[in-house]
């Protein structure tokens, strides 16, 4: 059966059941790339991965579903990630170059900052394997909000 | 909707629960932190790349008399002589300054050109002023970024144009108005250790003679700021001291050139 075509009228249609091309499935995967990718060269700067997600659904805005529905996903996940990181980089600062004294309570934020960048980067990681399979990962919270937010 | 108000309640309570989870460990205890570790470490860090530019002089004749006049301001002023790293550099330059860590450098050359030891702990009072009424701190910090950022960029902690200009940095940051304070709690530590405060004016106009070397060539007007001095009153109390002897004096001076 050729995939990727028997939903194009329906409006209704669920994520979960899109068949994707091959090409389909390269290009949702690279979306969660983009965004790892992202992470190791724009660190410090958490602005750099939030840029380069919005760029690659800029790019994908008139892809098909199912990459729009990844891309979106990608870049959903991505914001308070951009919030998070954002607080946590300028406390850095602070205390690096403007004599704030350090605390427990950085070290408490700096820790769980860190536990939930590491649970969206093994969720990045399982996202870019699934799509490259054709599955779709759906993520807690991103995924139900991508669904409303990305319509076929 | 009513899923993903349930789903983000969730994540908030996950993410929060964890924060108020660690939140009610002492990290610092744990790790065995201190507040101002952070500031600690990257002032250490500046002044060692600022050392390493620096001639430093160990001679007994130029070091002795120098700790002399220093510990025995800081004893008549309640100062504790932990607190200030005296060093001398070998530099042509008429200038002293306060830098990182509380490091109080003062140049041979400006030794040299001293008439008296009042003159010269004239100059240590007005830097060591400069630390105690905390005009350091802020210029510490912009040495600290700049410093940072030009190794960083130049890949070159160690050169002497990266220090120089760190240290003039300190210098133009701070501001005319924390000069006179500066200038008038300097004649007050004179005036406690039995020296004539009015040093501290002859002092200001000495450099005013020496023109574009002066020490005090990033410091406005030094005319006015004497002046300002002049118009200080001070208690009389007793007679000045002589702290180093004579021949110390000329042993220290005749080691500076």
């Amino acid at each position: 059966m050729e995939s990727g075509e028997i939903y194009i009228n329906e409006s209704s249609v669920r994520i979960e059941d899109v068949v994707p091309h091959e090409d389909e499935k390269e290009r949702a995967s690279g979306c969660y790339i983009m965004s790892l990718v992202a992470v190791m060269i724009g660190l410090p700067m958490p602005i750099i991965n939030l840029l380069a997600t919005g760029i690659f659904y800029l790019m994908s805005r008139k892809g098909t579903f199912f990459v729009r529905w990844n891309s979106i996903q990608a870049l959903v996940s991505q914001v308070p990630l951009f919030i998070m990181n954002n607080i946590l980089f300028w406390w850095t600062i602070r205390i690096l170059f403007c004599y704030i004294d350090l605390s427990s309570a950085y070290i408490a934020y700096f820790i769980t900052v860190n536990l939930y960048n590491i649970y969206d980067f093994i969720e990045t990681v399982r996202s870019a394997v699934n799509t490259r399979k054709g599955k779709v990962h759906k993520w807690h919270l991103y995924g139900t909000i991508t669904d409303k937010i990305c319509k076929r | 909707m009513k899923k993903i108000l349930k789903e983000f309640l969730i994540s908030a309570l996950l993410f929060f629960g964890t924060l108020y989870v660690t939140l009610q460990v002492d990290w610092m205890k744990a790790l065995h932190l201190y507040p101002t570790i952070v500031g600690d470490k990257l002032s250490e860090w500046v002044w060692k790349i600022s050392e390493m530019s620096l001639r430093k002089v160990n001679d007994h004749d130029v070091c002795a008399p120098i700790d002399s006049l220093v510990s025995e301001m800081c004893k008549a002023n309640g100062i504790s002589t932990a607190d200030i790293h005296v060093v001398i550099t070998r530099d042509d330059e008429v200038n002293a300054y306060a830098t990182v860590g509380n490091h109080l450098i003062i140049n041979t050359a400006l030794i040299e050109k001293m008439k008296n030891e009042s003159q010269l702990c004239a100059v240590i009072a007005h830097e060591m002023a400069h630390f105690r009424l905390g005009h350091i701190q802020s210029a510490v910090r912009q040495q600290t970024i700049i410093t940072v950022f030009l190794a960083l960029i130049t890949g070159n902690g160690n050169s002497n144009m990266l220090a120089n200009l760190t240290n003039k940095i300190i210098s133009n940051s701070i501001t005319r108005a924390k000069e006179d304070e500066a200038d008038e709690q300097g004649a007050r530590y004179l005036h406690a250790m039995h020296l004539d405060p009015m040093e501290m004016a002859n002092t200001l106009e000495t450099f005013e003679s020496y023109g574009v070397l002066s020490y005090f060539m990033d410091h406005s007007d030094s005319k006015k700021r004497a002046e300002h001095i002049r118009k200080m009153h001070f208690k009389k109390n007793g007679p000045y001291q002589q702290i180093l002897s004579e021949e110390a004096w000329v042993r220290l001076k005749k080691a500076c050139l």
